[in-house]
């Protein structure tokens, strides 16, 4: 068996990966069927990838999960 | 060459992995039983390992990584019912945004970091397309009409499916807000239990109550037209709120919330209340399923039903389906919540993506982690723990325990798949003492005491003991159905037998588990009945135990007598001091 050890992707491969989620995001919502949602998925992107730049937030488990 | 999927389910409730191996399953595991952390949601990153491990594979090896839903449209969706509720979902917002930006959007890269996959083997299912997929290509039936019902995932919560030789073709669906898992989950929170967790002590209550109250929750869940059913939003908070699920109309409409953890007595005072709200619920989640059975059977013209999603759960519909509704017969997904959700997007990968035919996807209640008999030794020796060594009779000495009044701990063969015991890490005990329920509810489980165990019983015997709708069988072998204890043997099997008279049988069939139903026949030839108390071998708050030494550890902590770890029987005077872990 070959070793099951993960290699993480590198940095540029990460940003490049968490681009292309944002990318799908604009996509989706630019198709026609809700684009008023643009401005908000571009401000909520800048603010993203800000904390995901700091890691300084930890996700708490949701008692109602539907909106989270 | 050996072709590999790796199906993944994260993030909202029990993640899980299982792996197929040419469409057959090899290994499935939720993350909890490595974490510890019970429903533990984060990325199934151990339970993966393993699965990889335990067919001797790297991750390279695999042909797809399949995640079960796809995250962008369910925050599609959640952004969508905030903006819709500003600004009243402000504060829903704020902890969205940071739920959504720090971790759950970025899917992609956590399944390449944390796992070890390559974006080009990544693919996303749909959660209710995950869910059809565990239910269909589970199923023995090569047509059948699909429901699934949860509480929400992309934007369905519920959706009707056809499934043939074609593959699964949607036919409607019921979207967000509007749930009957979220009314189910909204009335569990009302009743004081937690949610997601909680359900099935509601479905367990509803026993002792009437159901007074179905006026007043048709108000809350209507049914619609055709089959379908909505919610009325005035009365729930869970498309505009992170932290309640209904509304203060819905306090006027039925009183003041149960205090979680509060004393609760079913038979009296305000805990007949609310046992009445419980079985005012439960009616009407039944009339609703049965209704959109009904649709469902117009729709498609077939006569078997497959099921899968959190509702699909709830054991007492489930044979209201089949005895009341147009279906024949039906097939329920064993890990119908979340975790099943790994195996359906991986059985929809290769069938649906991959274009390979059915097949029989082997599954067995033991899927999950094994301990060899050598190694249980082994350990037990490191650990300073005597023990008796019952290889060669460790079904008759199980049984006279058992038959002695004695509650033990039978850990054998491979974890369990999906959240009921099946006869692989189970606390066993006779079900025919008066005392047993009690004393198994109050030293070792710590459950409320409405609550009635489970029984396992022969095939053989079944229907002596118990009554199943026509149909009932196959889910009877998963817990996934509820039958009546006949009439004559209710008296002498009380710690089994619910307060209406029913019980959630285990039907064992010498073929699936060989060893279990050696032991069940074993303590009929003692005890005159082949039944025995099955229930889920942990202790409250915990997993079910996955190793020795939790099996170990519990034998520790609570009140039962001996524990059967492989080959080896440990009875709890054999313990070292200061414990074994
Ligand atoms: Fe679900």
């Amino acid at each position: 068996m070959s070793d099951p050890t993960p290699t993480p992707p590198g940095r540029v491969e990460d940003v490049g990966m968490r681009l292309g989620t944002l990318g799908q995001l604009l996509r989706l919502f630019g198709r026609g069927k809700r684009p008023w949602l643009l401005p908000l998925v571009l401000l909520l992107s800048v603010l993203g990838l800000v904390l995901a730049g700091l890691q300084a937030v930890q996700y708490v488990a949701p008692f109602i999960y539907p909106l989270l | 060459m050996s072709r590999y999927v790796l199906g993944v389910s994260a993030l909202y409730h029990e993640s899980a992995a299982v792996l197929l191996r040419d469409g057959v399953v090899v290994a499935a595991s939720s993350e909890e039983r490595f974490s510890r952390q019970k429903q533990d949601s984060a990325l199934p990153v151990r339970a993966s390992r393993w699965c990889l491990e335990q067919a001797g594979i790297s991750m390279a090896d695999v042909e797809a990584v399949v995640y079960y839903e796809k995250p962008l449209r369910k925050f599609e969706r959640i952004l969508v019912s905030q903006l819709t509720g500003f600004p009243s979902t402000l504060p829903a917002f704020q902890r969205t945004a940071l739920t959504w930006l720090t971790d759950k959007l970025w899917v992609r890269n956590a399944l390449c970091k944390e796992l070890g996959a390559r974006p080009s083997q990544l693919m996303f299912s749909e959660h209710h397309l995950s869910h059809a997929a565990s239910a269909f290509y589970c199923s023995p039936f090569e047509r059948a009409a699909v429901l699934t019902v949860d509480g929400v995932g992309e934007w369905a919560t519920t959706s009707l499916w056809q499934g043939d030789e074609h593959g699964l073709k949607p036919l409607s669906e019921v979207r967000f807000p509007h749930s009957l898992g979220l009314t189910y989950s909204a009335f569990t929170a009302f009743l004081g239990f937690r949610v997601n967790n909680g359900e099935y002590k509601v479905m367990g209550l509803a026993s002792y109550g009437e159901p007074r109250h179905v006026d007043k929750v048709e108000k809350v869940l209507q049914g619609v037209d055709g089959g379908g059913f909505q919610n009325d939003t005035r009365y729930v908070a869970w498309h505009k709120s992170t932290v309640r699920s209904y509304s203060g109309a819905f306090e006027q409409l039925f009183g003041a919330p149960r205090q979680p953890g509060t004393p609760l007595d079913p038979r009296q005072g305000e805990g007949k209340h609310y046992a009445d709200i419980a079985a005012s619920v439960q009616v009407v989640l039944e009339e609703r399923l049965l209704a959109l059975a009904e649709r469902l059977h117009a729709d498609t013209g077939l006569d078997a039903l497959c099921m899968a999603g959190g509702v699909a759960l709830n054991v007492v519909a489930n044979r209201r389906l089949l005895r009341d509704g147009p279906f024949a017969h039906l097939y329920v997904q064993p890990a119908s919540g979340d975790a099943g959700g790994a195996l359906g997007a991986a059985q929809w990968a290769w069938h649906e993506v991959l274009g390979q035919p059915r097949v029989d996807p082997g599954l067995t209640p033991g899927l999950g982690r094994d301990w060899p008999d050598d190694r249980v030794r082994t350990l037990l020796d490191e650990l300073n723990v005597r023990f008796d060594d019952v290889a060669d009779d460790r079904i008759e000495r199980a049984a006279d325990d058992i038959a002695a009044g004695k509650v033990i701990g039978w850990f054998q063969g491979r974890c369990e798949w999906g959240p009921r015991a099946l006869g692989h890490r189970s606390i066993l005990a006779d079900p025919s003492r008066p005392d047993m329920q009690d004393r198994v509810n109050k030293v070792i489980k710590l459950r409320e005491p409405f609550r009635p165990f489970a029984p396992s019983v022969t095939a053989e015997a079944a229907d002596t003991y118990f009554d199943v709708p026509p149909g009932g069988e196959g889910p009877a072998e998963w817990m996934t159905i509820i039958g009546d204890t006949r009439e004559e043997h209710r008296e002498a099997m009380p710690a089994i037998t619910h307060v209406d008279g029913t019980a959630r049988l285990h039907r064992v069939r010498r073929e699936v588990n060989p060893r279990y139903h050696a032991l069940i026949e074993a303590v009929g030839a003692r005890t005159g009945r082949p039944v025995v108390l099955n229930t889920s071998f942990n202790l409250k708050g915990d997993p079910i135990v996955s190793s020795p030494v939790h099996a170990l550890s519990t034998l520790q902590s609570c009140e039962m007598d001996a524990v059967y770890l492989g080959p080896c029987r440990v009875a709890r005077g054999q313990l070292p001091r200061g414990g074994a872990s």
